[in-house]
């Protein structure tokens, strides 16, 4: 039930649903639990929800502490 | 942009590894002894296995399963409600696929849909609504399996029927909260885990602050994170490093997903329709608090109000079948003594074997020896 990956909006249908793409198919999922959602956005998906945006920035950023953690300590 | 398949980015993991293993060893040379974690997620649980880090790992970490596969937690007395609504006349069971094979008393959804049963699998809850209207002569019931993370969709799905005016959809919730479920664990006389790794998309809606009494109240650390090698390796990481300091905190390494309060919408969502109720657990028993009832302005689309269902016998594998040790931490699959050789995929005796998550059937795909290391004998 958990995809656990992240995926990407292609394009929003209309209010509250957005077209992911998971492995290259369109999927269409619902997107009432995440106001404001943008093509282009990374979404969690659960049992056909999205659960939540996933920001980039904060990914990037769990990487970089641990490359400093590998370079330093 | 970030390119999140940095994430998997080979050099960086093996050298997390080399520094999770060293602060491993720093551990075991304080301790004198493997600490042992509980992953509470089954979405975690495939995660270690599938990623091949559990066996990485296991010369300084034991880790164990916990009570994060919903499928694994239904009660069997549940599991047999389940089967007598799926043989009422006009009744179309929707549910999850992997209900289909978990093992009632005396059958299977998979059985009765073999002896006639409308049963039907959805990958979304919205299907139902759509299923309902199609087919207004029968009564489509939705089975509700799942934590904090499934609770929304089902509510936004009953909020859907009523607005369009569906009426022969009903839910049979069997949903779980994770708060209640996490202390009945921690307070239990044999409790024996030194540190927990949390659900992160239980914490994506939840917030991760409501986990702050793991630490604050019982003093164990936790980490909430995420699902790719990156973030268990991370995880494990963290915990370890609490543990040589000797702190208990609650961390949040899945901060790209996971803030301090949660989705405030899916709360806001599962708060109009469902209240918190009792629910039994398998391995765990009843934990008062840890269920979700319909509201009574929901009621009307509960579906033992509709069908008042009897409770058929227990199960003659009760006691056999180790589950509920497993979804204790108390065991590792290894330790039942039917894993592999009568219980398998094919032939499961409990849950556990059934669900994607549960772990007999996680450690039965991807967790073999090597013949030397005795990975599966410990
Ligand atoms: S191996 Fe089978 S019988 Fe043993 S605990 Fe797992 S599901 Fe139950």
């Amino acid at each position: 039930m958990c995809l656990g990956v992240p995926v990407q909006v292609m394009h929003i249908n209309k209010q509250d649903r957005a077209v992911v793409n998971i492995n290259n198919i369109e999927v269409v999922v619902n997107t009432a639990l995440v106001p404001d959602v943008s093509v282009g956005d990374f979404l969690m998906i659960h049992a056909g929800f999205a659960i939540e945006k996933v920001s980039l920035e904060a990914a990037e950023e769990s990487i970089a502490v641990w490359r400093e953690f590998i370079k330093h300590v | 942009m970030f390119d999140l398949r940095q994430m998997s980015n080979p050099l960086l993991l093996k050298e997390m590894v080399k520094k999770t293993i060293d602060l491993g060893e720093k551990v075991l040379d304080k301790t004198k002894k493997r600490p042992v974690f509980m992953e509470v997620c089954g979405t975690h649980t495939v995660a270690f296995s599938r990623s091949g880090v559990r066996g990485l790992l296991e010369g300084i970490v034991d880790l164990r399963s916990g009570p994060g596969c919903p499928v694994c937690v239904t009660s069997q007395q549940d599991i047999d409600r389940v089967l007598e609504i799926s043989r009422i006349k006009g009744v179309t069971l929707a549910t999850f696929g992997d209900m289909l094979r978990v093992p009632g008393s005396s059958s299977s959804l998979e059985k009765e849909r073999a002896m006639g049963a409308d049963i039907r699998i959805i990958y979304s809850p919205l299907e139902a609504i759509k299923m309902a209207a199609e087919n207004p002569k029968r009564e489509i019931v939705l089975l509700g399996v799942g934590f904090e993370t499934t609770a929304p969709a089902i509510a936004v799905t009953l909020q859907e029927a009523r607005r369009k005016k569906v009426d022969n959809i009903s839910v049979y919730s069997l949903h779980k909260t994770m708060p209640n479920a996490l202390i009945s664990l921690l307070e239990g006389k044999e409790f024996a885990i030194d540190a927990l790794l949390l659900p992160g998309h239980v914490a994506a809606i939840t917030g991760y602050r409501s986990f702050d009494f793991i630490a604050s109240k019982y003093k164990i650390p936790a980490v909430v994170a995420g699902f790719e090698v990156f973030d268990i390796i991370s995880a494990i990481s963290s915990l370890l490093n609490m543990l040589l300091k000797g702190e208990s905190r609650i961390e949040n390494l899945y901060s790209r997903i996971v803030t301090e309060t949660g989705n405030i919408t899916a709360q806001k969502m599962v708060n109009e329709v469902f209240e918190q109720g009792d629910a039994i657990w398998r391995g765990l028993g009843e934990i008062a608090g840890s269920g979700l009832l319909l509201k009574s302005l929901y009621r009307e689309f509960e579906t033992l109000v509709r069908f008042p269902i009897k409770i058929t016998e227990a199960s003659p594998y009760a006691s056999a079948c180790r589950c509920g040790d497993l979804l204790m931490g108390k065991i590792r699959p290894f330790q039942c003594n039917l894993f592999r050789k009568i219980c398998t995929p094919n032939n499961p005796l409990g849950p556990c074997m059934v669900s994607a998550e549960g772990a007999c059937s996680v450690y039965y795909r991807y967790d073999v020896s090597d013949g030397e290391s005795g990975y599966d004998e410990r």
